[in-house]
């Protein structure tokens, strides 16, 4: 049965069996769409997916409950609801996927994935080398001096090592939001710093990728 | 001061084929003449060989912080936005140019990225959005 946005609201915030159809065409969107969106991450075929379903369903309910208020109409109500079925269950995967991973641990091991540092040589490619390492020494050294400890490592995480926002927020203790501002606090301060220093970051990449 | 600055890398890119030429040696007095330019503090010298960054990561950084703007939104001010930024994208309309900030911010924030796609792969698939 389709409904509008607002016959959802109303059904949702009705009684008896009116209420418990709502709550099950509502459980049937979600788990008939979570397949989709989370085919990227985790096929159906896998003995963990309709345990993460059920648990993702039941969570969005809850929460499309508690927040049914907060709900502006600027999209259909169902799309409002996938939209939170989908947070939910990304959150669950990357929480997982990197449970047994300490933060610490993970920054101090090299990365020098294609890093292969090249030595100036008598390739014809070697200032070109030359320019690239000293790009990656200013770039390392600017963060050393620049950034507070808690930047650093926060922008190592998320922009070097590549971990979700969710898991880095927390590992050091705080939420998604907070760590999204500390990070463009973070990229204010270097952007900040090489211009005060005639260095504009795009003529750097340029330069990095000429 | 665009001039000032190509003038700074024509006298980096000199300095480097001088050291290109006189390869052994002179290496390292070119790196100490680097870091003078850069004016590097010698504390952070001594810890600069621990940070290392690969070169891909490091154009993601200056990406990153080439883009990077006084005002941006929060992760939740984008997942408030999200429902109508894919029904937009769905519809075939360009939801960058009414929701620009949501735009900027999936440019800059994997986890809403991901977030986003796996919306609009869930609307997609389900037919529930028309």
């Amino acid at each position: 049965m389709r409904r509008t946005n607002d016959e959802w609201l109303v059904d949702l915030q009705a009684s008896g069996r009116r209420k418990e159809f709502a709550l099950e065409d509502l459980r049937r969107i979600i788990t008939h769409g979570l397949p989709y969106a989370l085919s990227k991450w985790i096929l159906p075929s896998d003995p963990r997916f309709s345990s993460l379903v059920e648990e993702v369903s039941q969570e969005t309910i809850l929460r499309v409950l508690s927040k049914l208020d907060t709900f502006e109409g600027r999209s259909q109500f169902t799309t409002w609801v996938q939209a939170i079925a989908v947070r939910i269950a990304l959150t669950e995967l990357r929480l997982a996927r990197w449970r047994e991973i300490s933060l610490d641990e993970h920054l101090e091991k090299d990365d020098l994935d294609g890093m292969d540092r090249e030595l100036p040589s008598s390739d014809p490619g070697v200032e070109k080398s030359f320019e690239k390492n000293e790009i990656l020494n200013m770039l390392g050294q600017t963060m050393e001096s620049v950034l507070t400890e808690k930047q650093r490592k926060a922008m190592l995480a998320v922009a070097v090592k590549g971990m979700p926002l969710e898991v880095v927020a927390r590992r050091m203790g705080t939420n998604r939001n907070a760590l999204y501002k500390l990070l463009h606090d973070a990229r204010l301060k270097l952007k900040g710093h090489l211009e005060k220093n005639g260095l504009s970051p795009s003529e750097i990449l340029a330069m990095f990728e000429e | 001061m665009v001039y000032l600055r190509l003038r700074f890398w024509q006298c980096l890119k000199n300095k480097v084929r001088f050291a290109a030429s006189i390869a052994s040696m002179s290496i390292v007095n070119n790196m100490k003449w680097l870091r003078r330019i850069f004016k590097r503090h010698q504390a952070s010298i001594q810890k600069s060989s621990e940070m290392k960054i690969s070169p891909q990561h490091a154009k993601n950084m200056l990406m990153m912080i080439a883009n990077t703007r006084e005002q941006e939104l929060s992760c939740d001010e984008v997942h408030g936005l999200l429902d109508q930024y894919a029904e937009m994208a769905l519809r075939g309309e360009n939801p960058a140019e009414f929701l620009p900030l949501v735009h900027y911010h999936l440019d800059m924030c994997p986890d809403c990225r991901e977030e986003y796609e796996a919306l609009v792969r869930m609307l997609e698939g389900s037919n529930e959005f028309e």
